[in-house]
């Protein structure tokens, strides 16, 4: 059976929009265009392209807003 | 890792070589990285007498310490070199997603010497250094060139860019170097130093990981501050709440420390907007070419300029790399440009109060245009406002006639002479061309008899905000080694940083009344040094300007820099780095011939003649001495600016 891809998925309640997951990501598949979360329209982040699941977003992220499962 | 990679790039672009120069370890230590380790590196390196537009010049694109290691608010990269513009030391301070793209890349920072025969760009990946042929890119404006470049680079990581306009190419001594289609480096002229190099861009692609010497102990200090950015929010009618509270701060005789937690909200609701109309009533906003009051520009015409106003035309917020505060936004132009460009930056309070109170404006679709071909001719915003407002109050005095504007009515708040003119500058055409290099050349080239309405600090336009509100801002544009920027240091600032309570010098502020900060004294010298030597360690760090006005309290940079480099560094300790990186930046100045005085803002700038309306009515700064007591406080020789042998030797400069 194959396995399960890991792929990020956010937390919004603990995001802060700050982009060290997009800055980090060594493909950039990662993307700030999400406007629909808070009052002030602000872009977080989402999965845009093929993820290689390096969990480099996961471990950088200082909110714990991101996990890769 | 200690947050520093130790390693720099340097580019020659005459014979097309590189190498990979290792920094020692000392210089972090005593300087930190950013500009501390760049203005270490352009002392030495630059010749002295280097024409600032020729080969010996070198330019540098440097970033902080904490970029990268997980500490917040730390996106801002600096590009540094000589000034064309004012002669000596320049340096200028951009956010965005370009800084972490240079670590990324493996070096602190990337310098350039010599010129290129042809234009080029510079390509870095995680192994590879490649100097490439721009003939595609060459002539295109900065937002193009960037998009453009972007696809033709991206192979893997999505490349981040750093790329002059045509000013820059045009080498305007007030052009900068733009990242992320409109965030840009703007000050000290250096987009001019970059386009005397042919350089037209640098891109990079790296992915390399950063890393600090403890960064469970960065993501909770980063958490902690998060926890305060998310609680700080303001309702949308403070927007037109703003300008009754200018009004009320500057009513008031008395003043006192203020939690900078206030700024964080309304940052986060308008960005530097917010200064808008609260400026134009507490009288931190120059109106009419510095010498208009409120009953120049004040009631309805100001509505305008309400960030609410502003914030209609915005559809999203953005946030530089690591910023949780997120004061970026865009805008749509599609009606302000009739058509023209779809979108815009958020224009900033500068920029604003620049072609709008400056020049007597009050329509705002003409600022938000502005701001999008400024930024695509990659040209400051600030210097192009001082330089429309000297043309104006030169024509409105008859000084200069149709005939020097090229048939332009050139009147007070004439908004589509104001388009036209800077339109002008940028294309370099006619009366646009003479003032395309700032007010102090365009009085060389319209004549003395213009000169006293050509309001600059040693050649650059000073940013919108009034020393005659805030002396200690007026100590900072006049003595600091690149004059006329609002950042390095003012009472406001100050009050916010709260540095008294960790630092066993840096003078505590007391409630206490307004004019005290008026009187010089060993006690205001003592806030002007620390806090100038405050600046220079956050431009160490690749720290952001409004984390500094959030208050130590709630981001506190020196524990930052402590958990990402493992030293167990004072605060003291650090602000002594801060005065050895500041009398460094004055000692290049010393070497290139410069009188710091030449420096001085001039008397208009000081009150002399007093403004006799609104709240800074008849204030005035008593500069000379302030600056003496400043230069004294720093070791520098109190008469002419120069620092002592004994305090070089002291720093081990």
């Amino acid at each position: 059976m194959e396995k399960k891809k890991e792929l990020p998925k956010f937390e919004y309640s603990k995001c802060m929009a700050c982009g060290i997951c997009t800055a980090a990501c060594p493909v950039s598949v990662l993307e700030l265009n999400k406007i629909d979360v808070d009052k002030y329209k602000k872009a977080y982040p989402t999965l845009v392209g093929d993820c290689i699941s390096c969990k480099i977003c996961e471990k950088e992220c200082p909110y714990g807003a991101v996990i890769v499962c | 890792m200690k947050g520093y990679i130790g390693k720099v790039l340097v580019i020659n672009l005459s014979d097309g070589t590189h190498e990979v120069e290792k920094i020692d370890e000392s210089v972090y230590e005593n300087y930190l990285s950013g500009l501390g380790m760049a203005v270490r590196y352009l002392y030495d390196n630059i010749p002295q007498g280097a024409d600032p537009l020729g080969e010996d010049n070198i330019l540098g694109l440097v970033t902080g310490i904490l970029t990268g290691t997980g500490s917040v608010m730390v996106g801002r990269w600096m590009a540094v070199g000589k000034s064309p513009l004012t002669g000596g030391w320049g340096d200028s301070n951009c956010g965005g997603n370009f800084a972490p793209g240079i670590k990324q890349c493996g070096y602190d920072a990337i310098f350039f010497k010599g010129i290129s025969p042809k234009p080029v760009y510079v390509y870095l990946d995680n192994k590879s250094v490649e100097i490439r042929d721009a003939k595609d890119y060459w002539g295109l404006d900065a937002i193009e060139a960037e998009e453009k470049l972007i696809n033709d680079c991206w192979v893997k990581k999505k490349p981040v860019v750093a790329t002059i306009g045509t000013s820059g190419e045009q080498q305007s001594l007030i052009s900068g170097i733009t990242n992320d289609s409109g965030r840009i480096a703007a000050r000290s002229g250096l987009g001019a130093v970059m386009g005397s190099k042919k350089l037209k861009a640098v891109v990079c692609t790296g992915s390399r990981p950063i890393k600090g010497d403890n960064p469970e102990k960065i993501k909770e200090l980063s958490r902690s501050y998060g926890k305060v950015v998310r609680k700080q929010n303001m309702p949308k009618i403070m927007g037109d709440m703003l300008p009754v509270m200018g009004a009320v701060m500057g009513n008031m005789k008395n003043d006192a420390p203020m939690d900078g937690a206030l700024s964080i909200g309304l940052l986060k609701s308008f960005g530097s907007s917010m200064n808008n109309t609260m400026a134009l009533k507490n009288g931190d906003a120059p109106i009419k070419n510095w010498k208009g009051t409120p009953k120049d520009f004040g009631g309805r015409d100001i509505k305008n300029m309400n960030p609410n106003v502003v914030n209609k035309t915005e559809y999203q917020k953005y946030h530089c790399y690591s910023c949780v505060i997120g004061c970026g936004g865009i805008c749509d132009i599609k009606k302000s440009s009739k058509g023209k460009f779809t979108h815009t930056h958020k224009p900033e309070y500068e920029t604003v109060n620049g072609f709008g109170a400056l020049l007597l404006n009050k329509d705002h679709h003409t600022i938000l245009y502005l701001n999008e071909i400024l930024n695509r001719a990659g040209m400051d915003s600030i210097s192009p406002a001082g330089a429309v407002a000297y043309a104006i109050e030169c024509y409105e005095e008859g000084v200069i006639t149709k005939e020097d504007t090229d048939g332009l009515e050139l009147t007070w708040g004439n908004k589509e002479a104001i388009i036209k003119l800077v339109e002008m500058m940028i294309d370099r055409k006619g009366i646009g061309d003479k003032l395309a290099d700032g007010v102090k050349k365009a009085v060389e080239r319209l004549g003395e008899k213009t000169k006293e309405y050509a309001i600059h600090c040693g050649g650059q336009e000073p940013g919108m905000h009034d020393a005659r509100l805030d002396p200690m801002l007026g100590v900072h544009f006049s003595a600091d080694p690149t004059p006329g920027k609002h950042t390095t240091g003012a009472n406001l600032y100050y009050k916010y940083m709260q540095l008294w309570q960790y630092s066993e010098w840096a003078p505590r502020v007391k409630w206490h009344n307004k004019d005290e900060e008026y009187i010089p004294s060993e006690e205001e010298a003592k806030k002007s040094v620390a806090m100038a030597a405050y600046k220079m360690v956050l431009d160490g760090a690749g720290g952001c300007y409004y984390a500094m006005l959030s208050g130590m309290q709630h981001w506190n940079m020196f524990d930052f820099l402590n958990a990402a480099t493992g030293w167990n560094k004072t605060v003291d300790e650090y602000l002594e780095i801060g005065k050895r990186i500041q009398t460094l930046r004055q000692q290049f100045n010393i070497r290139e011939g410069i009188n710091p005085k030449d420096f001085f803002m001039g008397k208009r700038m000081i009150g002399k003649p007093p403004l006799e309306h609104g709240p800074i009515k008849g204030r005035q700064v008593p500069l000379e001495e302030m600056v003496s007591n400043h230069w004294n406080e720093f070791g520098w020789d109190k008469d002419t600016g120069a620092p002592k042998d004994e305090t070089l030797k002291n720093m081990g400069i």
